[in-house]
């Protein structure tokens, strides 16, 4: 049991790794084969070859043609003793009608059935598994879905992940495509694809059973070609290099390597058994015995067929395309493509017999049962011993090491440290800029951005550390302001910003004319800097001619792409410049606030839209990456609306679970796209490593306390911390990700500075008033 | 470590036994201190999103990943394991009678 476990780690390591590994050391981007949904067509395939063809088909006939002669040559003698007489099962009836129903709706398209039209793959393949059974139990007496009910759940599990295997491989090969699945969402595409998936290896199995009812159609091949190998072991390390190169290869030469696809994965398995000195699905073979080998392939070929066919006219559908072979189809599929299955057979065939040996356990099952039943329960009371104080390790003993009301705490000036280290460093910098650039070039931006406002922070909490503190503000900024100048505004925004042009006259974007404008307030209000002054001045011009240009007084930060998270910002860098410099855009921010209240709310949740056209359709519903910062950023223009906003995010994206806390990124009643922002999420819980690490600054900049801490327990777990010298990086995070960071734990100075000089000369009470106005 | 040397190790302790927990347990702290001292900590980046290799080749994001999987089965897996070593020892020693060590999983007989 034990070898066969082992084998069978051994075969899914090199299964799932080696394409990856392959496709990584030489340059392809791996992000594009993790894909989830699998719906980007990023090869382009050898158009047909006839010589290809041709070769292809000789060799497949070759292959083939001494199995059907033997057959026909055995028939003539072949004597079949008279069957015994079954009644053909109840259930039986069932099958054939529920699957006669669901062939019908599958190839109509009733309106009354539209919402449903594109599931009727699974009903109608499990009316296949139960008809086929019902046909063996009529003509053997006996099949498995009666006989190992168990060992058929079990088989119908395996099956999902068994076919789940061969959607990963066609991901570096893209020889078949699903059409009219473009609307599901990522867990929607899962759960119903993977229902489907799961009656693969049932199918075929209940297939081979009955077509083992017919005799007739595998004589002879109980008494064939006897294979035997003097050297098994060398030919199976032959076989198994050759089966990982080629797995290896597939994503960088699909068009030569994609039968390996169906090759590969039986190679692995029959190479490890014969290694390990266990038998093969060949075995019989040594002795002439084919038979199985035959039934297996051919019931594959059959339910290929059944495939097929009720594939060619259902709704949601898959469509091949198949290197120099893409033509002459039966159904989608083009004729050569079939010979796929037979091998395709067999692999069920290895993995049915596993699950089959699993079940039929070596000890008798009492013993079986308990010792598991009993490590099972001793597993349970270890997790209920561990799970719940595990967050212990990494909960923060002592909240104010990492966020205080004066003073720099510990955990922010050893993050200081490190991003100080990034920006005395040009080349440490630029490589690690160049990093985060080859994902998203806005965030070599807003790790300035949150740089400069952390530092701002930190000088007005220490101020006898300010000037070193603005002179690296200074250099920052200066540096983002001539990188803006000789490259243009598209150096910090991503590819898609040159699709089109933008709308507003000026051209500009507004999430950097917004953050650059902040940066040189900030910088102002910890120590005024004259030449700063026109420079924000200027931006604040430009911002505000385009929020005046817009119906909702919003700016583009992409091309009829507005973002709140820009606009806020820009709002803010508004509100700072009134307490700079005396000026009053009260009016304006009265005006954007009544703006987005009115037209960019999220009905179901009360948040904010992420991102809009300039017309007011929204693009994004309410992201986590966003709508922290959006109510950090509001509670500089309307702490009420901004509190409430952050009581929505934090009840419908903020969670905590075992003393960890964490954020979603989107809330359960949005199905939005992903958004490369986001970053990665973690699926089944949601986790956003984006979103949390903003959710840190939200929760310090409302003062909670709990949520603050439960999210700090789970970055000393997740983010994987690691100090050097003095200076604090995570691991799993980058410079933006520890600019937020930072930034989040000495916020709270700029803010109160801004309000404090507004407040002595316009009552905040009055700015209330216009809003609610 | 040959096959077979890698096959005594780790099999003679079925799963169900508390010292195959135990060495599972074990074998997961391994891995992980294994990963940690290869310095594929700092691979972990990808987990935001970012490549942690500029160079442009991708074996570092892969990595990386492998670092997170064997930090959660270092502190996730590894102690639920040692911990169930220790619950399964104490219900062998409780529940179970133990004819020729067979079924106490302590120097026994592999239960599989």
């Amino acid at each position: 049991m034990m070898r066969i476990t082992f084998t069978a780690l051994a075969a899914i390591a090199l299964l799932l790794g080696l394409p990856l590994l392959g496709a990584a050391l030489t340059g392809h981007d791996v992000r594009q084969y993790t894909e989830f949904p699998p719906l980007t067509q990023y090869v382009t395939h050898a158009p047909f070859s006839r010589a290809a063809f041709v070769g292809l088909a000789i060799l497949l006939l070759m292959a083939g043609l001494p199995f059907i002669a033997r057959i026909v040559q055995s028939n003539d003698a072949f004597e079949p003793r008279e069957p015994d007489r079954h009644p053909f099962p109840r259930w039986g009836w069932f099958g054939l009608a529920a699957g006669a129903v669901s062939w019908m709706l599958a190839w109509t398209r009733f309106d009354w059935f539209a919402p449903l039209q594109s599931f009727t793959f699974s009903p109608l393949w499990f009316s296949y598994i139960v008809v086929v059974n019902a046909f063996t139990q009529w003509r053997a007496g006996r099949c498995s879905l009666t006989s190992r009910p168990g060992f058929m759940a079990v088989l119908f599990l395996v099956s999902a992940g068994f076919w789940w295997f061969f959607e990963y491989l066609n991901r570096f090969v893209q020889n078949w495509a699903y059409q009219n699945v473009e609307g599901l969402s990522s867990m929607e595409y899962f759960i119903f694809a993977t229902l489907p998936f799961s009656t693969v290896l049932p199918a075929v199995l209940g297939t081979y059973e009955l077509l083992q009812t017919f005799p007739r159609l595998s004589v002879g091949m109980e008494k064939f070609i006897s294979i035997r190998w003097a050297r098994p072991r060398v030919l199976a390390v032959a076989g198994l290099l050759l089966a990982g190169i080629s797995l290896a290869g597939i994503g960088v030469w699909p068009d030569y390597l994609f039968p390996f696809l169906w090759v590969s994965p039986l190679m692995v398995i029959v190479c490890l058994q014969t290694l390990r000195g266990q038998s093969t699905i060949f075995s019989p073979a040594r002795f002439g015995f084919w038979r199985d080998i035959f039934l297996w392939a051919l019931a594959a070929l059959v339910c290929g067929f059944f495939w097929e066919m009720w594939n060619y006219k259902s709704l949601a559908r898959w469509v091949y395309i198949v290197p120099f072979v893409q033509r002459f189809h039966i159904f989608e599929m083009p004729i050569l493509g079939y010979s796929g299955y037979l091998t395709f057979g067999l692999e069920c065939a290895v993995i049915s017999d596993a699950v089959g040996r699993w079940c039929n356990k070596r000890q008798p099952p009492a013993i079986m049962r308990r010792a598991t039943i009993r490590t099972l329960l001793a597993l349970l009371a270890g997790a209920v011993l561990w799970l719940p104080f595990m967050h212990v390790f990494f909960k923060p003993p002592n909240l104010a090491d990492y966020r205080a009301d004066a003073g720099i705490p510990p955990r922010a000036a050893a993050l200081a440290a490190r991003q100080m280290e990034l920006w005395s460093d040009p080349d440490l910098r630029q490589k690690e800029f160049l990093k985060m650039r080859r994902s998203n070039a806005e965030w070599d931006f807003m790790a300035r951005t949150y740089f400069v406002l952390a530092l701002s922070n930190m000088a007005l909490r220490e101020p006898g550390s300010a000037n070193s503190h603005l002179v690296i503000i200074d250099s920052i900024i200066d540096e983002t302001i001539r990188l803006e100048k000789e490259n243009g505004i598209y150096h910090f925004l991503m590819d898609y910003a040159r699709f089109s042009p933008f709308r507003n006259s000026g051209q500009r974007s507004l999430f950097q004319d917004g953050e650059i404008a902040l940066m040189l307030a900030a910088r102002r209000l910890v120590r005024e800097k004259e030449s700063y002054r026109p420079l924000l001045t200027e931006r604040l011009r430009l911002m505000e001619t385009q929020l005046r240009e817009s119906r909702l007084l919003c700016g583009e930060s992409y091309p009829d792409q507005c973002w709140m998270f820009c606009n806020a910002i820009a709002i803010d860098a508004f509100r700072m410049a009134d307490a700079l410099d005396g000026s009053d855009h009260s009016n304006l921010i009265a005006a954007w606030l009544q703006s987005v209240k009115q037209n960019l709310v999220d009905p179901s949740t009360g948040l904010l839209y992420s991102s809009f056209t300039l017309d007011g359709r929204p693009l994004d519903g309410p992201e986590g990456s966003s709508i922290w910062m959006i109510a950090h950023s509001l509670q500089l223009v309307d702490p009420d609306f901004a509190a409430d906003q952050y009581r929505r995010a934090r009840r419908e994206l903020g969670r905590t679970a075992l003393g960890f806390g964490w954020a979603r990124e989107w809330p359960k009643s949005w199905k939005g796209p992903v958004d490369v922002d986001s970053g990665p999420v973690i699926p089944i819980l949601n986790i956003s490593p984006g979103s949390s690490g903003l959710a840190i600054l939200a929760a310090a900049a409302f003062d909670d306390r709990l949520y603050l801490s439960a999210l700090i327990t789970s970055l000393n777990y997740g983010g994987l911390p690691t100090r050097k010298d003095g200076r604090l990086r995570y691991c799993a995070s980058n410079p933006v990700g520890d600019a937020v960071l930072l930034y989040a734990l000495v916020q709270g100075p700029l803010w109160e500075t801004v309000n404090r000089k507004l407040s002595t000369s316009q009552p905040a009470s009055d700015l209330q008033k216009e809003v609610k106005q | 470590m040959n096959s077979s040397l890698l096959s005594r190790a780790t099999l003679p302790h079925g799963l169900l036994t508390p010292r195959g927990l135990l060495l599972r347990a074990a074998i997961l702290a391994l891995l992980f201190l294994a990963c940690h001292a290869a310095g594929w900590r700092d691979h972990a980046t990808v987990l935001c999103g970012t490549d942690p290799s500029a160079a442009g080749a991708h074996l570092q994001a892969f990595l990386g990943l492998i670092y997170v999987l064997a930090f959660v089965g270092f502190t996730a897996g590894a102690p639920i394991l040692a911990l169930g070593s220790g619950c399964l020892w104490l219900l062998d020693r409780w529940t179970l009678a133990a004819p020729s060590g067979r079924g106490t999983g302590l120097g026994g007989k592999e239960m599989i």
